[in-house]
């Protein structure tokens, strides 16, 4: 009797397995089915339109489907009393079922009725088989499906080099993103307190610009676009790196100011500079208890500035000639004053407006040497190079002016306004003058009397220092500004400058 | 071999004595035995003329239990079945004494059973549920085994008295005795006619048929078959327009009971989800009250089961 207790629970057993054995493969394979269906229509999808994660999109799909499929299968497994009533559906009535459910009970009944049961199976064993039912219609159709995702996969089509370009875009864009939002964070760390509500205005709009900037790029769909935001982004930098500084020297000059009015003590040491004394706030950042609260915020501020500076050395890492000229700027700021028109020499190769920076730190010197960072930002390419103008305010001698003239050409009001009024201070004439002396130039051209010693000149406006017919601006203005926009419209301008065009223009 | 195999024997030995004096009616005579084996009472319902009282004399012979039989008239009243108190007078003095009606025997056939009134009907009602006869303020218990074996007329509905539901209710199982085909009908004449038929010999006494009725009851049944029984009474109460009223617990009763005396009519030890499909319609037919729309519509009461069982085994098997 034990022995049919031992064959039932052998035989339920094994139907079991079998059983869910079918089960699991049914759950598998159908869910597979479903995801692979949906790779092929996310494959074919990526044929059409962009859509970079495809293949992975595809992949997960898949994955998930075979989790979902061994899940459905594992929540469908059946038991034993499930396995034995499957028995009893090969013509068994109901005897396993009722045998499986009374197996503990030992009365005469249950005893025949178990014998009963086993003595059926035994009978009926070469019967009672039970197919996987998986289905080959089921295998075929997720080979096919499996087949033609692959070959989706594999088949070439513009939209999916598109997608891959349009990811690089997102890539490089979040990146820049992340460090705009360094940036801000690094903005919104300065300590406002010590800052005029002037300068708290003005910190709120770096922010603003940056976050504009972030907007920018996060719709940016080209490299071309990246390119033109990094541009801007850099020329908002050096714009952001400037301003801070000056708001820092500003900040140090109140603190001296302040620090005089409490001392107020005759015969005292002679007032340092402003910019000594930013420099020295610079050089002392670890003495905070003479710098109080605005000497925090003009740290920070400096200490903003220098990040502002990193960030555009960041941007110039792919290229290794940028860099380097972006370092040399960096040593300009660190460096003080004269020496700083020295750094700022370096700058003369950069190409961007890491020279302006310069040029600030030109406005720092007290020689002629200031004139050649305002050179240099002559040779930057953007806004950067207005500053420079400063710097030629700051210098002494004609070559300074020229410098200024040159900010103006680059960059927007400051530089122009600046710059005009340093070449007047230069004394420049309208021409240069033409020296003809007796061994040189060409005798057909002099006129008069040799003299015997005594030499001559005269004046001529066709010299080759003659700068021309002057022409009143109001007479141009509106050529040069139609041409102006002509040529935005051309393209014949750097990426990012023509803003800066069309706001010189509506200048006037 | 074991009693109950023994008895299993005897019971089918019982069914092929049966058939020597009925001919055909296999069914008919399968659903009584199981009827008998339940301890329940039979509503037969045929034509007239097909062997019903027949085949209840039979059973009574074959089965050796007291046999009476009660022809129903609109005049019979309920003492003509039950009995009554009759005054008696002898040297002791004079008295009531209790005279047992017809209803005190192992097997009534009630005869055309609707043309009596249905306060005559309702004599019966606790005879057949309780096993007892009240009259006056005593009771009296009647012989066991007890059965009551009910016939009706389908077609001669004037003059008769339906039976209420309450009364319906007690009849476990409803067997319609349909009309005999050729070669039945043939066999019937050879028997009745003197053709020459082996009578039918007595297998079981009453004690013997207890026996079997208290085996019957050790029948297993499987909680999945249970389930279904269960499934399919309650599907008798879901919403169904051509049902204006389910069946009553008693009837879940009846199906359990009847499949397990099928099972051990079959010589099994436990109830097969087949049993459940054939009991229902015995059981059901008579106590699925239908609606107005299920008579205009010609709906039967065995279609309402058949779909009953589909919709059920279909459920099954979708959990299965």
């Amino acid at each position: 009797m034990n022995n049919d207790k031992v064959y039932l629970l052998k035989k339920i057993k094994a139907m079991k397995s079998r059983m869910n054995t079918g089960i699991m493969l049914r759950s598998i394979l159908n869910l597979m089915i479903i995801g692979a269906a949906l790779c092929v229509a996310v494959e074919a999808y990526s044929v059409f339109r962009p859509f970079y994660h495809a293949h992975l999109t595809a992949v997960v799909i898949l994955l998930i489907s075979l989790i979902a499929g061994i899940t459905v299968g594992v929540l469908k497994c059946r038991g034993m009393k499930e396995a034995a009533g499957l028995i009893d559906s090969h013509g068994m009535k109901e005897t396993v079922i009722t045998a499986y459910e009374n197996m503990d009970k030992e009365d005469y009944i249950s005893v025949m009725q178990r014998a009963d049961a086993a003595g059926r199976i035994r009978e009926k064993e070469d019967e009672i088989k039970q197919p996987l039912n998986v289905g080959v219609i089921r295998i075929l159709g997720l080979i096919c499906l499996l087949l033609v995702t692959l070959c989706l996969a594999l088949l070439p089509a513009p939209s999916k080099q598109l997608a891959e370009e349009q990811h690089e875009v997102k890539v490089e864009a979040k990146a820049i993103e992340e460090e705009i939002e360094k940036a801000i964070e690094e903005l919104e760390s300065i300590d406002k307190e010590g800052l005029t509500a002037e300068e708290q205005q003005k910190l709120e709009e770096m922010m603003e610009s940056l976050r504009a900037s972030q907007s920018e790029l996060e719709g940016a769909s080209s490299m071309t676009d990246i390119n033109q935001a990094v541009q801007r982004l850099d020329y908002k930098y050096a714009d952001i790196a400037d301003v801070l500084s000056q708001m820092s020297e500003q900040v140090a000059n109140r603190e001296m100011n302040e620090k005089e009015e409490g001392e107020r003590e005759p015969g005292a040491s002679p007032t340092p500079t402003p910019v000594t004394m930013a420099n020295n706030q610079s050089q002392s950042s670890n003495s905070p208890q003479q710098a109080g609260g605005n000497s925090q915020a003009g740290q920070q501020l400096a200490n903003a500035s220098q990040q502002m500076q990193n960030h555009i050395s960041g941007n110039q890492n792919g290229n290794n000639q940028q860099a380097q000229n972006g370092q040399n700027g960096q040593n300009g700021q660190n460096n003080q004053n004269g020496q700083n028109g020295q750094n700022g020499q370096n700058n003369q190769n950069g190409q961007n407006g890491q020279n302006g920076q310069n040029g600030q730190n030109g406005q720092n010197g007290q020689n002629g040497q200031n004139g050649q960072n305002g050179q240099n930002g002559q040779n930057g390419q953007n806004g950067q190079n207005g500053q420079n103008g400063q710097n030629g305010q700051n210098g002494q001698g004609g070559q300074n002016g020229q410098n200024g003239q040159n900010g103006q050409n680059g960059q927007n009001g400051q530089g122009s306004g600046q710059g005009q009024s340093n070449t007047g201070g230069g004394g420049s004439t309208q021409h240069d003058y033409v020296s003809l002396p007796n061994a040189t130039g060409n005798d057909e051209a002099l006129t008069g009397t040799n003299t015997g010693g005594r030499s001559e000149y005269s004046r001529y406006e066709n010299g080759i220092g003659w700068t021309g017919q002057k022409t009143d601006p109001k007479s141009v203005i509106g050529e040069y500004t139609e041409r102006a926009y002509e040529g935005i419209q051309n393209g014949r301008y750097p990426a990012g400058m023509e803003d800066v065009i069309k706001e010189y223009f509506s200048s006037f | 071999m074991s009693d109950f195999e023994e008895m299993q024997g005897k019971i089918l030995a019982c069914e092929k004595e049966i058939s020597k004096e009925i001919i055909g009616q296999r069914e008919v005579i399968r659903n009584v035995m199981l009827s008998i084996l339940s301890g329940g009472n039979v509503l037969l319902e045929g034509m007239p003329g097909l062997g019903k009282t027949r085949l209840v004399n039979t059973i009574s012979h074959v089965l050796n239990l007291s046999f009476k039989r009660i022809q129903f008239t609109p005049d019979l009243m309920p003492g003509d079945i039950t009995g009554t108190n009759i005054m008696m007078k002898d040297e002791s003095g004079s008295g009531f004494k209790f005279e047992p009606g017809p209803v005190f025997a192992n097997i009534i056939l009630a005869d055309e059973i609707n043309r009596a009134t249905p306060k005559t009907q309702s004599a019966l009602l606790e005879a057949m549920q309780e096993h007892l006869v009240t009259v006056g303020n005593v009771s009296h218990t009647l012989p066991e085994p007890f059965f009551v074996l009910a016939t009706q007329n389908p077609i001669e509905t004037e003059g008769t008295y339906p039976l209420p539901e309450a009364q319906l209710d007690r009849f476990m199982l409803k067997i319609l005795v349909d009309f005999p085909n050729r070669n039945e009908l043939k066999g019937i004449l050879g028997l009745t006619e003197g053709f020459g038929s082996e009578p039918a010999r007595q297998v079981l006494n009453g004690d013997e048929l207890k026996s079997a009725i208290a085996m019957v009851r050790d029948v297993m049944v499987a909680d999945a078959v249970m389930d279904y029984i269960l499934d399919i009474m309650m599907a008798t109460h879901a919403d169904n327009k051509y049902i204006r009223e389910g069946a009553s617990p008693r009837a879940a009763q009846a199906i359990v009971r009847g499949a397990r005396a099928k099972a051990f009519m079959e010589g099994r030890y436990n109830v097969s989800f087949e049993d459940v499909d054939y009991l229902a319609y015995p059981v059901l037919r008579h106590r699925l009250v239908l609606s107005f729309d299920a008579v205009s519509d010609g709906i039967t009461p065995e279609k309402l089961i058949a779909d009953m069982i589909k919709e059920c085994r279909g459920k099954m098997q979708q959990v299965s």
